[in-house]
């Protein structure tokens, strides 16, 4: 648990002149960057999902959210791009939950990277799946 | 549901040893604090017991155990008329050394990586005074007089799980002299405070301000260094 | 059964029980820690004294978020992927929608409304949090009012999920 340590296992020698040393890679930029973004996306989602969820599941019965019901909304281009903002910005904000979560639980360095590449890697190719799906259905 | 008061109280205590005892009936008096029944344990029934504690009057921060699960100075918490039994374990998040000893050394890692004393500007005047009314110290009082206790790092669900995490009382210290305006080391503990492990990782559990013992506000200095990170200063 | 279902329901599977042991691993760190909620006579007795533990439920809190989020965005990605039947055929589509007007799936819906309500509310205080420079009894006001809009609005949108199953 304790970085740094000096000879004697102590990092504060009380009363010595003490410089601190900016971490080895300090992400100040990104990490400040991500954190806004996490909140900014979620202000969008807090509208954008419980607006979808309240359309397919209250005003239309679930069960007559059918393809029908997919092909009629899809001619719309408002309807299009609001799933379309829906599917990228709830990837990103649920991705960087998820990254957060493995950071904090994680053993160890290696496990940490190996699961974050994955997180990235299937949360591209949903991203890709999503938008291919969105241009063919309402292309088609 | 009236008050009935216990003759002895029963008081488990985490020990390091296999064989240690655990379990101590302890008899009452009154007042009681959580140090009387350490100190009485020790006395009476266990000799080997081991706890910190230095000044009996909560001002110098070396005896914070967690009671019941919540970190608290064992000098300045009260045993009441009605509690019928205690259980005592470490602070949370540091090693434990023995029984209810726990060594500090990475709270003092992280109290040091946030230049934690003032770094005076060129030309001030001597003696650098704040006015005791003025907005300045208004909003640094709230945090100041800390006594490094450890209680609000214990109480923290992330510093307690041992990640890093610059802890509410280094950051609490960062926040008092980034708002000090005879300070010179303003940019480079924005910069600590904005790193990895630094504010971001607060997760608003406010444990450390419910659990401070001199009555300071952790969350409330962080909420001011996230807001600070913003635009560069107060 | 349809295939494509029973595909489904395999996806359905391993969303909730990934969503299960990352509710584990969430609640052993919890209980490591220390500073994590005790389900002890401690526990109860700190309940008991309004004002003693006034953190405590925002640790609640946080790992209920915690939890939610990662089940939204599990389900999401089987949500994405059933939805992309649609791209291959709007037959298969329907195939599969069928499942979604069974009374488990309408129970399931509704408990992923919870989840989204909770999560989406929380996350609101959050920001209002920093926003309004909100204290420790301010912001456990706000999140008694997150925990009761959750109830009200959950009970009542899971209602209207589930009724057609029994009517």
């Amino acid at each position: 648990m304790s970085r740094a340590l000096g000879p004697e296992g102590r990092a504060f020698r009380g009363g010595d002149r003490h410089r601190v040393a900016a971490r080895p890679g300090g992400l100040a930029g990104r990490r400040l960057a991500a954190s806004v973004a996490v909140r900014v996306t979620g202000l969008a989602l807090a509208v954008l999902v419980l607006g979808h969820f309240t359309l397919t599941h209250i005003v239309t019965d679930v069960a007559e959210a059918d393809a029908g019901y997919i092909a009629r909304r899809w001619q719309s281009a408002l309807w299009l791009a609001w799933d379309w903002t829906m599917l990228a910005t709830a990837l990103f904000h649920g991705a960087a939950g998820v990254w957060i979560a493995v950071e904090d639980y994680s053993p160890d360095e290696p496990a940490r990277r190996r699961r974050q590449l994955v997180l990235v890697a299937v949360t591209l190719a949903l991203l890709v799946l999503g938008t291919v799906t969105l241009a063919a259905g309402s292309g088609a | 549901m009236a008050e009935v008061e216990q003759a002895t109280v029963s008081v488990r205590v985490a020990r390091s040893d296999a064989g240690a005892e655990t379990t101590f009936e302890v008899e009452r008096f009154e007042p009681m604090t959580v140090l009387d029944l350490l100190l009485a344990i020790q006395r009476e029934q266990d000799l080997s017991i081991a706890f910190r504690f230095s000044c009996r009057v909560g001002m110098c921060g070396t005896c914070t155990v967690r009671v019941d699960g919540r970190a608290a100075l064992a000098c300045t918490t009260p045993v009441e008329r009605d509690v019928r039994d205690v259980r005592l374990e470490p602070m949370a998040g540091l090693p434990v050394v023995r029984d209810l000893i726990v060594d500090m050394a990475p709270f003092w890692d992280e109290w040091a990586r946030v230049t934690p004393y003032l770094v005076p500007r060129a030309g001030l005047d001597e003696p650098a005074v704040i006015e005791p009314d003025s907005e300045e110290r208004r909003r640094i009082d709230p945090s100041l007089d800390c006594i490094t206790c450890g209680a609000c790092y214990s109480s923290c669900g992330v510093s307690a799980s041992g990640r890093d995490f610059l802890g509410p009382a280094a950051l609490t210290r960062a926040m008092v002299l980034v708002a000090d305006s005879r300070d010179a080391a303003r940019d480079e503990r924005l910069r600590a405070v904005g790193q990895s492990d630094g504010v971001d990782r607060c997760r608003y559990i406010y444990g450390c301000s419910a659990v401070c013992p001199k009555g300071l506000d952790p969350a409330g200095a962080i909420r001011a260094l996230r807001r600070w990170r913003l635009g560069g200063g107060p | 059964m349809p295939a494509i279902q029973l595909l489904f329901i395999a996806g359905l599977t391993a969303v909730l029980a990934g969503v299960v042991g990352f509710a584990a691993v969430v609640l052993a760190s919890a209980a490591r820690s220390g500073g994590g909620p005790h389900v002890t006579s401690g526990f109860l007795r700190r309940f008991a004294r309004p004002g003693r533990e006034r953190a405590e439920l925002h640790r609640w809190a946080f790992y209920l978020h915690r939890i939610t989020g990662f089940a939204i965005f599990a389900f999401l990605c089987l949500h994405i992927l059933d939805v992309s039947t649609y791209a291959l055929s709007p037959a298969l589509y329907d195939e599969l929608h069928g499942l979604y007007a069974t009374a488990p799936m309408r129970v399931f819906e509704a408990g992923l409304l919870v989840a989204i309500l909770f999560h989406t509310l929380n996350g609101l205080r959050l920001v209002a949090v920093d926003v309004a420079d909100m204290g420790i009894d301010a912001s456990r006001r706000a999140l008694v009012a997150v925990a009761a809009l959750t109830v009200v609005l959950g009970a009542a949108g899971g209602a209207v999920i589930v009724a057609p199953a029994f009517a």
